[in-house]
């Protein structure tokens, strides 16, 4: 089935081309979702939710731009949209605190591959992996991320900083990336975004 | 995965990485999401579920009203024959032992003519029946008897007895005629209406009450052995009845009733309940049917052939216990059905490393130009193909069914019987354990979420079944246990078939 075919047979609430749509794009989409994601069940609610949006939703899609595209975002507003929910999310990205927080060693996978640079990002608290995941994987500006969260643009900023940081010293502690010549270790100075 | 890599490119580093990294939603999210967007389509399994539930109604139902059924046509047959009351402890009584059906012949009265004088006599028939209510009714009808051995009927709607029905009495149709039925030496005047009384062959008995008033007996003509109408008859004088004709008359019919009329056990007397334990070994096939050319990938275990023959695994214990109702169809058919929790196991040998390697899983993908896709796992199980297995996995599962069946008596009596039975059992796969083997057969996989939950299993067993004195019966037999779907989720490649060989024991005894 072309995806031509699955989108008009998923305007049309065909169940055959819904399926054939869903699994075209869930694996990847449930990628999205657990970088997000507590933990892998909530990343499945929150990929239910998020098709359930898009099927609601297909006919408003213009043909502008990849459909996958499409779909990301509404995945990610539908990820976003259920943090922001959760209390503990919402002050956990507004309050800078990036003193104190340490990764341990031992909490590192042993093996780098793309699962285990994702699992890097989940180690990362909660408010500096939405901001790491919304600005450096799914491109949205500091501005967009300021409104999407409902926090200052400076906010975003600084939790991105301190995020990247953070991952960095994870990365390059599991020798995954180099260490720049200009920067010391996890921790120093970073140039602003 | 690029290790050369400067941090001034990490936005770009991210984005690559994890734009690859695709994870496979277990089916309940389809599904749920399947019934948001479609919630009128949960029709089919409702209206399957319904179709099983009314079926198993009906089929009670229906057996239960076959049995009310003849149990009430056994009372009313009783009801109408005073023998048959007599002989039943008279816990039946009719008011007149002569006629009595359950509506209007409690009042009615038959008188023998006298047979040496001429006269008329009124004689209350049935001659009537209401067709909306399809009871009979009562007229009053006086039937004279003449000096030349004539008979001349009359009906009297003026006096009919019609209190019980007021279309009764309208006209002089109801006795239509008057019929001798010489070979029973009888003659009857028989008041009928044209939808109730038929011809002379439907009279079936006859029978001389100890008063001797008369009795005819009609049998449903589409229904031997079951009497439709009893109605009064008059013995015309000189035409005696021979004692031992009306004896050897009494007899067949007593005969005849016994043998259309043979007790039903009732309903609860053929219901039992079961409870029954298999202890069993527990086998599987592998098979697989997707395959990925991998490209060769470091490991830390590299001395091992490829494929599943390399793989070792012992059998082990497994264990259903269930409760079963069982409904006697027949003396020889016995249907089945109940619920069953059920233990499969199997032991995988394995070797434990110290540390997390990585491997692959071929799974399924059918947007993929080779129909499957590899996923990446860490796992610190390795299959070293007999050399330091030193780890047993334990494959197991807990699952819940539905078996429903059915047993064949083949041979036995009495107390020593032996039956041969099938079920299929719809089960549900509660928890357990999936090690899953990699694409390159070096290690296993442990992933519990790549369980199927719903499975369709069969079992086929032969069995003594030995009654005590007490009503409780014993049964003992081999039972074979098969599953028809893999064990795993369809993206998995292989396909996992489980079976088992035990020994059913089981409990039996009536409600």
């Amino acid at each position: 089935m072309t995806e031509e075919q699955m989108l008009a047979g998923s305007i049309k609430n065909n169940a055959a081309a819904q399926e054939a749509l869903y699994n075209r794009f869930s694996p990847r989409m449930l990628g999205v979702c657990y970088r997000f994601a507590k933990n892998r069940e909530d990343a499945e609610d929150m990929l239910q939710d998020g098709f359930i949006k898009v099927f609601t939703q297909l006919h408003q899609y213009r043909n502008e731009g990849a459909l996958e595209g499409w779909i990301r975002r509404i995945i990610v507003h539908t990820c976003i949209n259920i943090l922001k929910k959760n209390k503990k999310f919402a002050d956990s990205v507004d309050i800078i605190h990036a003193t104190g927080i340490h990764i341990k060693e031992d909490m590192i996978p042993s093996i780098m591959q793309a699962k285990q640079v994702v699992e890097c990002i989940r180690l990362l608290p909660l408010g500096y992996r939405t901001v790491l995941n919304l600005y450096a994987i799914e491109g949205y500006s500091h501005k967009e991320i300021a409104k999407m969260l409902e926090i200052e643009e400076s906010t975003s900023r600084s939790q991105y900083t301190r995020a990247k940081a953070m991952l960095e010293d994870v990365l390059i502690k599991k020798k995954i990336i180099l260490k720049p010549k200009a920067r010391v270790s996890f921790g120093a100075a970073i140039s602003p975004l | 995965m690029e290790k050369k890599f400067y941090t001034d490119d990490f936005e770009q580093f991210l984005k690559d990485t994890t734009d690859d990294f695709r994870m496979y939603p277990s089916k309940r999210v389809w599904n749920s999401l399947y019934n948001n967007l479609h919630p009128g389509r949960k029709w089919p399994s409702l209206a399957v579920c319904l179709l099983l539930v009314s079926s198993i109604i009906f089929i009670g139902l229906s057996h239960r009203n076959e049995i009310t059924g003849s149990a009430n046509v056994a009372k009313k047959d009783v009801k109408n024959n005073p023998l048959i009351a007599q002989q039943n402890n008279n816990k039946i009584t009719a008011s007149n032992h002569v006629l009595a059906t359950e509506t209007s012949l409690e009042n009615s009265q038959t008188q023998v003519l006298p047979s040496t004088s001429v006269g008329s006599v009124p004689v209350q028939v049935l001659n009537s029946q209401d067709k909306n209510s399809g009871r009979f009714v009562a007229v009053k009808t006086t039937i004279t008897y003449k000096n030349n051995n004539s008979l001349s009927v009359k009906n009297d709607p003026d006096n009919a007895d019609n209190s019980k029905d007021q279309n009764v009495g309208t006209n002089n149709k109801f006795i239509r005629s008057i019929r001798t039925f010489s070979a029973m030496q009888l003659t009857t005047a028989v008041a009928e209406d044209n939808n109730v009384i038929g011809t002379e062959n439907k009279i079936a008995r006859h029978r001389i009450e100890k008063n001797n008033t008369a009795v005819a007996i009609e049998n449903n003509p589409h229904q031997p052995g079951i009497i439709e109408k009893v109605f009064p008859v008059v013995i015309l004088p000189g035409l005696s009845i021979a004692k031992n004709n009306s004896i050897n008359l009494e007899k067949e019919w007593v005969e005849d009733y016994a043998f259309h009329n043979q007790p039903i056990p009732s309903l609860k007397s053929r219901l039992q309940y079961q409870l029954y334990l298999t202890p069993s070994v527990g086998f599987r096939t592998l098979t697989q049917t997707a395959k990925y050319n991998a490209p060769a990938r470091p490991s830390l275990v590299t001395t091992v052939p490829d494929g599943q023959n390399a793989l070792q695994q012992n059998p082990g214990f497994n264990l259903e216990a269930g409760y079963s109702v069982i409904y006697a169809q027949s003396k020889s058919m016995h249907i089945k059905g109940g619920v069953q929790f059920n233990f499969t196991d199997y032991k995988i040998h394995a070797h434990q490393l110290g540390h997390s390697t990585y491997t692959n899983l071929v799974l399924k993908d059918s947007y993929s130009s080779t129909g499957a896709i590899l996923s990446q796992r860490s796992t610190s199980l390795a299959n070293l193909a007999g050399n330091g297995n030193d780890k047993k996995l334990n494959s197991s599962t807990f699952q819940v069914s539905l078996p429903l069946g059915a047993d064949i008596k083949f041979a036995g009596k009495h107390n020593l019987q032996w039956f041969v039975g099938a079920t299929v059992q719809p089960t549900y796969v509660l928890f357990g354990n999936a090690y899953l083997i990699s694409a390159d057969s070096r290690n296993y996989v442990y992933d519990s979420k790549f369980l199927r939950k719903w499975n369709l299993n069969a079992g086929i067993e032969a069995f003594v079944s030995y009654r005590t004195k007490k009503g409780i019966t014993f049964n003992a037999g081999p039972q074979f246990r098969y599953q028809f779907f893999s064990t795993y989720d369809k993206k998995y490649s292989f396909d996992e078939k489980l079976y088992n060989v035990g020994i059913k024991l089981g409990v039996t005894k009536n409600f």
